[in-house]
């Protein structure tokens, strides 16, 4: 068994597909139609053979008020690695991402949180 | 939105909570830090340890709290990351395993088989192939 797929939920798969790749730089990998929606996943440049990333449509109604509570707490979705947090910030900054959380260390880590602008917070996490 | 938000909050309670002694756990990131950059250099525990001036027991277990694996495992990790990129640049077998800071090349190829599941010649040829076809 292998990990081949994890999912991010959208309200909208298009905008998510041009915020995904023209903002934070994953590449789309497979885009099929489905009855309802697109099996739409990205891959990293840096890793193209590794774990792809579904942008899921919110095709069920319950997953809503899941994840509007998840934003409202600040809770990232999911969190993505990057090799340098503060230049990653910058960088995102400079496009005009929004950020929940500034650069802030953990003891051994430091992260970030930025907002998706399709219904979640992303977490960007660096090991220092 | 921002400080005020629980997550954030949640995360300077933890930092608190879990990383009490800064300057400990700044020496732990420091020994990191320095495998990070030497690598590929005949480096072995008692050498990190050292620098840290913590006990080696107390220093294993305070970097396992960190980074989840062992100093002894994150050097290996470190070690087969660059491996993985030399090797895909055509970097004899050899000349990786030396690179990289492993003593033997029989180590070396078991220890990539292991974490890869491919030996260091197959990985080549198969990422070379994908990367050939993109």
């Amino acid at each position: 068994m292998k990990i081949t797929v994890m999912s991010v939920m959208v309200d909208d798969q298009e905008k998510a597909l041009q915020f995904y790749t023209q903002v934070l730089g994953f590449e789309k990998k497979t885009d099929i139609p489905m009855e309802e929606g697109r099996w739409l996943t990205l891959v990293s440049p840096e890793q193209r053979d590794g774990v792809e990333l579904l942008l899921e449509p919110m095709g069920f109604a319950p997953a809503k008020p899941f994840q509007k509570a998840l934003k409202e707490a600040g809770i990232p979705w999911t969190s993505f690695g990057v090799d340098d947090v503060e230049k990653e910030y910058e960088r995102l900054n400079k496009l005009g991402v929004e950020f929940t959380m500034k650069p802030t260390q953990m003891g051994p880590v430091k992260l970030a949180v930025l907002n998706d602008t399709c219904g979640n917070l992303i977490q960007i996490a660096q090991f220092i | 939105m921002g400080s005020e938000l629980f997550y954030n909050q949640e995360v300077q309670r933890l930092d608190r909570k879990l990383y009490p002694r800064k300057e400990i756990i700044n020496r732990v990131i420091g020994s990191k830090q320095f495998m990070d950059q030497n690598f590929h250099t005949k480096l072995d525990l008692d050498s990190v340890v050292g620098k840290t001036f913590l006990s080696k027991f107390h220093y294993i277990r305070l970097f396992k709290s960190c980074y989840g694996i062992t100093p002894h495992q994150y050097l290996i990790s470190v070690r087969l990351k660059n491996a993985k990129e030399l090797l895909l640049k055509d970097v004899s077998v050899s000349d990786v395993c030396e690179g990289v800071g492993f003593e033997s090349p029989s180590s070396f190829a078991g220890l990539f088989k292991k974490f890869t599941g491919l030996s260091p010649s197959s990985f080549r040829s198969k990422y070379k192939k994908a990367i050939l076809e993109k």
